[in-house]
């Protein structure tokens, strides 16, 4: 009996063979007694280790091991973004930051839901022309929002932009 | 936060065993369930109840143990001919189990002698028998998740069986 007749009877044993293989095993098994004292021990072991799985009690206390966790639930939420975990709330700070009191631009919106039906997409212009490279654009794009817009301005207007807010935690 | 500490309270032993089972070492079993119980909150959102919240959660601690033994560099994930116990087919050479040593004993007392049995093994050997016998993962799930060949897997349970039948022959022979 080689390694590989060997495996393939542990294979047997686990379920992992099918059809034709699985007959040419069980027949080698049937008809060999090597290979069915090998077929017998490998199910026993089998049989023993699931009768007998390991069942462990924790070492601390319930409670105490509850508050540990909660107290690594709460750090790491505490270390998520300042406005909130949602993409949504990031998104809307970015926003207020980049849209607040410019005045005198032209400004273009463009929100492509990246998987909206195209029914549901607002107008895209097709083409956008800057014959005199004046436009600049900002593109915010958003994965777990599915979402990306494109903020297009006027960049030969002089418009002193409301600073970012800081983040709360620092 | 009420029912999620329900659910600690319901499986936190089992996800501790598992971590133990893995990492044979109480402390980091007791950093790596907690770690588990941190992913299934930020995650849970994700069970979509395809399979049994206690298996999501073995799943999640199994991951995060292997993640732990391979930055130990515990574990290596080498194929058959690398590992020192099996390049010269010493489990081959084992004479074949044909008594059942379990047979008669308590069930307390077969848990105690698999866990002293387990102890002996590698953290190769021991991590697959703990997900294939306990865990009942197929070989290739096993394969992808320890980053290596269907036929490493094989071999390693192979071994790791056949070392168990030795362990727990000497059982009998330990008794009388």
């Amino acid at each position: 009996m080689n390694l590989k007749q060997q495996l393939e009877i542990q294979a047997l044993v686990d379920g992992e063979l099918a059809g034709t293989d699985a007959a040419r095993v069980r027949m080698l098994v049937d008809q060999d007694r090597d290979s069915h004292e090998l077929f017998e021990e490998l199910s026993l072991v089998k049989g023993a280790l699931i009768d007998g799985e390991p069942a462990l009690a924790m070492p601390e206390p319930p409670d105490f091991y509850f508050s540990q966790i909660r107290r690594r639930i709460e750090a790491e939420e505490r270390t998520e973004s300042p406005t909130g975990a949602s993409g949504s709330r990031t998104l809307w700070t970015w926003l207020r930051g980049h849209l607040g009191t410019v005045a005198g631009t032209a400004v273009v919106v463009a929100a492509i839901g990246l998987f909206a039906p195209a029914y549901l997409r607002p107008y895209v212009p097709g083409e956008l022309t800057d014959s005199e490279g004046e436009l600049s654009a900002m593109t915010y794009r958003s994965e777990k929002d599915s979402l990306t817009i494109v903020y297009l301005f006027d960049s030969s207007s002089t418009v002193e932009e409301e600073p970012v807010p800081e983040p709360l935690d620092k | 936060m009420a029912p999620f500490e329900e659910l600690v309270s319901r499986h936190r032993d089992k996800i501790y065993a598992r971590a133990f089972s893995m990492v044979r070492n109480e402390e980091e079993a007791l950093d790596l369930s907690q770690d588990a119980w941190v992913k299934a909150w930020q995650r849970i959102i994700q069970f979509q109840g395809d399979s049994s919240f206690a298996t999501w959660m073995t799943r999640i601690v199994i991951n995060l143990c292997l993640d732990h033994l391979r930055k130990q560099k515990r574990m290596r994930a080498e194929s058959i001919e690398n590992l020192e116990e099996e390049s010269g087919g010493v489990e081959r050479q084992m004479p074949v189990v044909t008594i059942n040593p379990t047979a008669g004993m308590e069930r307390t007392e077969l848990r105690k002698r698999i866990d002293e049995a387990m102890e002996k093994l590698s953290v190769e050997h021991r991590t697959v028998l703990v997900m294939h016998e306990f865990e009942e993962l197929e070989y290739k799930e096993i394969a992808k998740r320890m980053g290596c060949s269907i036929g490493t897997i094989m071999s390693r349970l192979f071994y790791a069986r056949r070392r168990m039948a030795v362990l727990m022959a000497g059982w009998k022979r330990e008794d009388s």
